[in-house]
């Protein structure tokens, strides 16, 4: 266990392109995105760019829907006139807003990291053979069980975590933003941006949600794994086709759907967000169902499995 | 002198085909071992049984240990260098010392960074596949010999390079690195390279064992002889196992011949390993053939 922070080292190392400077372009492009809403909103707020506007209409209708549609996202509410209109709200209404354009946020950067998890357990136990580094790192004192398990942490924790540190960072950018359109209005600032986005609670609630979804999908990334330890050819096509062909032979022989929704639900977080809403106290609930304790069996016999065949593999 | 790798009856099967058949060796503490054989002989199969890279049959220790069982164990007293292309093209130099030093007890990293700064390695945020083949193999030759272990296991480590590196390489690896407490396997089929390095040799071809001699042995065991012209006759009687023109003249390798009975037929001396090579395979072919 000493070794493991040198392991994942190793990990960041190779893949500095995918865990770090891509949730970086990411978070300066959605600054970017940010910008480029406010000064949009404020000047308009101002009534200067009001013929200007008018100009862009005349462009044709297609324009105009756009120029609509930008106007109706959430994070538009908090910048130049909208900004009293928001005020005015419900504290419930202004709540839900906030989160959805909080969330708006984090969403780009979410999409990202379940391909950039999926591609790097793909190809993990894989690369070092074709490449023939695995000769070098099998010349080490270092065990085949330690190597799964600090690539599995890598996938389930180390990558998440650069993402949900750069998810805060961005939100902080929001509220921030925000913060400074306001200043010289006459709103209350705690009131109306500063208390309903909830950004501490948010942060406990994204990371109790992304350990959650690790342990979820734990048995889709297991398999994963192994097939990138087990495959000595295209592993997407064994990955996606291996389970493909069972869920048909399921259906055909039994007409049954089971393996397809486990896949279905364990393969992708996305439908988690809308549970968060029920607290996360549900979330612990969901977490000692049988179904979860039994993918979790699955989960680690697959691991047995790929760090049997890492113990066999040799370059391809 | 304590035995570091013992093989008993290693076999070892990709399907149907023989890679090694039935091969014994022991190499003792301190010498430095030729495993020489032409390529498809079974030498990177004979060192990544015994490196635990690779399953096999048959009884085979390292240390004491069975490779299959524990290969980690084993890297901890055995370094490995194979030809340049095992280095991760993605490593940086910087990146290569931390993740030794991280892995590695008895990696020494002052003693490796002194060992780079003698090479043409300058920068260490250059990426591996930014070095040239000869400095990758620096690169690790540097690494290895920073670790204390009992056994270095070399494949084919001069593959590839321009005669300057390669001999580079073996003088650092005789001079810097060995100290008559660690023990040295080399693989190659550049036999004139390493004659003078080594003190066992090793001749393996289609997975047998051909010749397991210490080198100050050879002397006893094979004698070549320019064969005077009027001896030819009487030398062939003495069944060589070589014959070869040499500017005009026969020379002939014998084996197990008495000396005093070679004296006359010609100018004895011990045959190079590079001729005795030829020697061994040939016969063996010359066997192969007579059987089929």
């Amino acid at each position: 266990m000493k070794i493991l922070p040198i392991l994942l080292k190793r990990e960041f190392w190779e893949h500095r392109k995918t865990f770090f400077y891509l949730p970086l372009i990411i978070l300066v492009l959605s600054v970017i995105f940010l910008i480029a809403a406010v000064f949009t909103l404020q000047i308009a707020g101002e009534g200067i760019i009001i013929s200007g506007s008018i100009q862009i209409n005349e462009g044709g209708p297609e324009q105009r829907t756009e120029t609509n549609e930008y106007s109706n996202m959430p994070i538009n509410a908090l910048f130049g006139d909208q900004l009293t209109q928001f005020a005015a709200l419900e504290p419930k209404q202004r709540e839900a807003v906030l989160n959805t354009a909080y969330l708006l946020m984090a969403t780009p950067l979410v999409s990202v990291l379940w391909v950039v998890v999926f591609m790097y357990f793909l190809t993990c136990l894989y690369d070092d053979r074709k490449d023939r580094s695995i000769l070098f790192w099998k010349s080490m004192p270092v065990s085949d069980a330690m190597t799964v398990i600090s690539k599995l942490l890598t996938g389930l924790l180390l990558v998440p975590g650069i993402y949900l540190v750069v998810m805060m960072i961005l939100q902080l950018i929001l509220l921030l933003t925000s913060l400074m359109a306001a200043v010289g209005s006459s709103i209350d600032i705690w009131a109306t941006l500063i208390a309903p986005a909830q950004i501490v609670t948010r942060w406990i609630q994204m990371t109790a949600f992304f350990l959650f979804v690790a342990i979820w999908c734990l048995p889709i990334f297991a398999w994963v794994l192994f097939i990138s330890s087990w495959a000595r050819s295209v592993p997407l096509a064994w990955v996606i086709g291996i389970p493909f062909v069972l869920v048909i032979i399921e259906w055909l022989a039994l007409r049954g759907e089971l393996l397809r929704e486990f896949i279905a639900q364990h393969a992708f977080p996305g439908g988690f967000f809308s549970r968060l809403s029920g607290g996360i106290g549900e979330l612990y609930q969901q977490l000692l169902s049988l179904e979860v304790l039994l993918s979790l069996v699955l989960s680690a016999l697959l691991l047995y499995g790929a760090i049997y065949f890492r113990g066999k593999a040799d370059e391809l | 002198m304590s035995v570091v790798v013992q093989a008993q009856g290693v076999s070892k099967h990709y399907g149907g085909f023989a890679a090694l058949k039935d091969i014994n060796f022991t190499i003792r503490k301190g010498s430095i071992v030729g495993l020489i054989g032409p390529n498809g002989a079974g030498k990177t199969t004979t060192l990544k049984a015994l490196l635990g890279l690779t399953g096999f049959e048959g009884q085979l220790t390292v240390m004491g240990q069975d490779p299959r069982k524990g290969r980690h164990h084993i890297m901890e007293n055995v370094c490995f260098v194979a030809d340049v292309g095992i280095l991760p093209r993605w490593l940086s130099v910087g990146e290569a010392l931390d993740y030794v030093e991280g892995v590695h007890q008895r990696f020494n990293r002052s003693k490796a960074e002194a060992m780079l700064a003698e090479t043409q390695i300058r920068n260490h945020r250059q990426k591996v596949k930014q070095l040239s083949k000869g400095m990758v193999t620096q690169l690790h030759l540097a690494l290895v010999m920073a670790i204390d272990v009992e056994l270095l296991v070399l494949d084919e480590p001069t593959l590839g390079l321009d005669i300057l590196y390669r001999k580079a390489f073996y003088d650092r690896l005789l001079n810097d690195y060995f100290d008559h407490e660690t023990s040295i396997i080399i693989s190659t089929h550049q036999v004139e390279e390493i004659e003078s390095l080594l003190s066992h040799l090793l001749f393996i071809d289609q997975g047998s064992i051909v010749l397991d001699s210490a080198m100050d042995e050879l002397g006893n065991a094979f004698t070549e002889v320019l064969v005077e012209p009027d001896q030819v006759a009487a030398a062939e009687a003495q069944q060589p196992i070589h014959v070869r023109d040499l500017l005009g003249r026969k020379s002939m390798i014998f084996e197990g011949v008495n000396l005093a009975s070679l004296a006359r037929l010609g100018t004895l001396k011990i045959p190079s390993v590079a001729d005795l090579f030829v020697a061994k395979l040939q016969k063996k072919a010359g066997l192969e053939r007579g059987r089929s």
